[in-house]
């Protein structure tokens, strides 16, 4: 599991470069929701940003950044994960 | 007699929103400090990709020649959809010309031209990645046109050798423009993709190709008018406008401080 765990990082982070947003996006939520806890996710939608966001300009524009996208979306699939899957860790 | 598990935390479930909430930190502080030195680390890989593909479109194109006379066909085409767009960015002897000679004001020729690194779809946002920069005398909020000579946006963050910018079609990117049958002034509000949406006066009188200048001295070609919808009982009516240039094809941009 780490394995394939780390080679969705790698394939992700290279998707993010090189390859159209229609297929890293989603490839990040499917990463998301298939591993527990992917806290990885959130740093690969700050590279998003970081990448191809505009500036932060205030507090506000925090929450329309892929970054706090993937953090809901992590923060929200773990207790949901915990409930559906017993041996969910 | 039930015994609780001594290596059960009591609220695991706090303590990794906690660990999740420092990441996403770390995170927006990656995003607020490192982009530059990010984007510095990513463009080497960007321009090889480039010069990758190019390589790699030549190599075919000398083995399959049925392949090579379609993307000739494409090229034409994209040839020709670039003279079109410069045809109809042409203002010269028109009113816009004779306003600028009252203004004193002349035609900004040149300006600093750059290759495009990243751009939709790679690019979630209606942004582009050039490769130039400080270095290169590009300075934030510098605006960005096409080499055929419609405006296309606005440098928003500038590194050391690439910028970042920021296209008139963002979403909800509002640029005051004119529209030319009547020169109504109108607020093009960006909706993604290239698109861009207005809302006016259902006495207005607009149709299909009309053009979309912006709103000053030297007027330059924003978006031509690509459906208008309304509805009998509307006072308004909602104006679908779209870029002249295709931004999911485009190689090199003129930057014009």
């Amino acid at each position: 599991m780490k394995k394939h765990r780390l080679l969705s990082v790698i394939f992700l982070i290279l998707a993010v470069i090189f390859l159209p947003y229609y297929i890293y996006l989603p490839a990040l939520l499917v990463a998301i929701i298939v591993f527990p806890l992917f806290w990885e996710g959130i740093l690969i939608g700050s590279l998003i940003d970081a990448l191809y966001g505009s500036r932060l300009h205030s507090f506000a524009s925090v929450f329309f950044t892929f970054a706090f996208y993937s953090f809901i979306l992590v923060t929200i699939i773990m207790p949901v994960r915990r409930r559906i899957r017993s041996y969910a860790q | 007699m039930n015994y609780l598990p001594r290596n059960k935390g009591r609220r695991p479930l706090l303590k990794l929103a906690l660990f999740l909430v420092g990441v996403f930190a770390a995170g927006v502080l990656i995003l607020y400090l490192l982009d530059g030195f990010l984007i510095a680390v990513v463009t080497p890989l960007w321009r090889t990709e480039t010069w990758v593909g190019t390589q790699v479109s030549a190599v075919k194109d000398f083995f399959r020649f049925k392949n090579s006379l379609i993307s000739e066909n494409t090229r034409l085409k994209e040839k020709l959809a670039a003279l079109q767009i410069e045809a109809a960015a042409r203002f010269a002897g028109g009113e816009a010309g004779a306003w600028s000679e009252i203004l004193g004001r002349r035609a900004e020729t040149g300006g600093i031209a750059s290759t495009i690194l990243a751009r939709p779809p790679q690019v979630p946002y209606d942004t582009v990645v050039i490769d130039a920069g400080s270095n290169e005398g590009v300075v934030q909020d510098a605006r960005v046109f096409m080499p055929e000579g419609p405006a296309l946006g606005i440098v928003e963050q500038v590194f050391n050798s690439s910028a970042k910018v920021k296209l008139f079609s963002t979403s909800g990117e509002k640029t005051a423009a004119v529209l030319e049958r009547h020169g109504v002034p109108v607020t093009l509000e960006g909706a993604g993709g290239g698109n861009f949406k207005i809302k006016v006066p259902r006495e207005i009188e607009v149709a299909s190709g009309d053009r979309i200048l912006s709103a000053d001295a030297l007027p330059q070609l924003l978006a031509v008018v690509g459906e208008v919808v309304m509805e009998p009982t509307d006072s308004f009516k909602e104006i679908l406008a779209i870029s002249p240039a295709n931004i999911f094809n485009i190689h090199f941009i003129l930057v014009r401080p």
